[in-house]
């Protein structure tokens, strides 16, 4: 269960690959909408770390999740847009912001993960001493 | 409670992770992918440029250029009935004729020259402009050719079958030259019909036009004088919007600065 997301992942990788080779996009289009893209998938990792740190601290809510994601997406492409308008790099205002929270919610999950190795570590010693 | 006492497995919230990473895992992919496809693309983007036309851009010029073609054959299947009506339709008709002629909207046939230009495929004796210069055919050079074939009596020129009008222009744009707005590129192909001698030997006189090309390398141009050549009729824009005819001539003058 724990490699579902990576499963999931690596499916929807896979999909994406076939997908998009076959669309067959041509470049000029592909230049414009390529940092939106970008930033779409960004906001998508941030939004999965944050779920998944939410349903370890055990207060994950599907709709806060779903629209998180939406929103995200459609804000940090809203930023990109809005910054090719007045010239002012304004999507690098999202990728700064996605990445710190990306960073901090892996650090997050990375300790629950250690603490919950050491506690058992613990619990097995105390085990064999007694 | 305790976070860390519950366990990872069977949560709900598994599943809908996984849903969303599937769509991270294709938004991945098309990044992937789309950068690399702009990437792969990076030496054409200079030879581009512009980007091409798209589908319904074809489809939209295909569609008018047929409209040009039907109009230009229904104006003149007008022109022949006017023509076999009584002697005055006729000539006016012949009049018509004439000024069309003139003002080169239809396509005439004729004796004249064809001269082939192009740049030269030797290498300059230095790569400094002025040496590397004189191995290209400009703008000016085609400008020098049409202004010694009406000298010489041309009575139709056409570059690249783009018939030369009194409004027309020949100047440089780039890589190209742009005649009537159309952008050509070499070989050139300038037709004219007139006397073929009269038009050969005004275009070969000494430090004429083709006298400074064959200097720097014969090659450069080709003159073929023939006993029937075809001129195509000019296609583009032939609205006025500033020019009125002066109907009456007493008021010839009225509003002049000299007046």
């Amino acid at each position: 269960m724990t490699l579902l997301p990576v499963i999931g992942t690596i499916a929807g990788f896979i999909f994406g690959m076939i997908l998009f080779s076959h669309l067959n996009i041509p470049w000029e289009v592909a230049n414009t909408y390529a940092t939106y893209l970008s930033l779409a998938t960004l906001a998508g990792l941030d939004t999965i770390l944050g779920g998944i740190r939410a349903g370890i601290e055990g207060r994950f809510q599907d709709d806060i999740f779903v629209s998180g994601f939406v929103l995200n997406t459609l804000l940090a492409a809203g930023l990109a847009w809005l910054g090719d308008k007045i010239g002012v790099d304004l999507f690098l205002a999202a990728v700064v912001a996605l990445g710190t929270r990306v960073f901090l919610n892996l650090s997050l999950i990375r300790r629950y993960y250690l603490t919950k190795y050491a506690l058992r570590k613990k619990k097995d010693t105390q085990a064999s001493n007694s | 409670m305790n976070i860390f006492t519950t366990g990872f497995r069977h949560q709900p919230w598994v599943w809908q992770v996984t849903g969303l990473c599937f769509i991270l895992g294709t938004l991945l992919a098309g990044s992937i992918q789309t950068v690399s496809s702009i990437n792969r693309s990076g030496i054409a983007a200079v030879r581009v440029g512009v980007p091409p036309p798209t589908a319904s851009q074809l489809i939209e010029f295909k569609k008018l250029q047929d409209q040009i073609a039907e109009l230009t054959k229904k104006k003149n299947d007008l022109l022949t009935s006017i023509a076999s009506g009584n002697n005055q339709a006729k000539t006016l008709d012949e009049e018509l004729q004439k000024v069309d002629i003139l003002a080169g909207l239809t396509p005439v046939h004729g004796p004249g020259i064809i001269l082939y230009l192009q740049d030269s495929k030797k290498t300059p004796p230095s790569n400094r402009l002025f040496d590397a210069d004189k191995y290209i055919i400009h703008d000016v050079d085609l400008q020098q050719v049409v202004n010694e074939l009406g000298a010489s009596g041309a009575e139709a020129i056409s570059i690249n079958n783009q018939r030369l009008i009194a409004r027309t222009a020949i100047r440089c744009v780039g890589p190209t030259i742009q005649v009537n707005g159309i952008p050509i590129v070499p070989p050139f192909e300038v037709k004219a019909i007139g006397d073929p001698n009269t038009l050969a030997g005004g275009l070969n006189l000494p430090l004429g036009v083709l006298d400074g090309l064959r200097r720097c390398d014969p090659d450069m141009y080709k003159l073929d004088e023939k006993p029937d050549i075809l001129i195509p009729g000019y296609a583009g824009n032939t609205q006025t919007r500033y020019a009125k005819p002066v109907i009456d001539q007493s008021t010839t003058g009225k509003g002049n600065d000299n007046s």
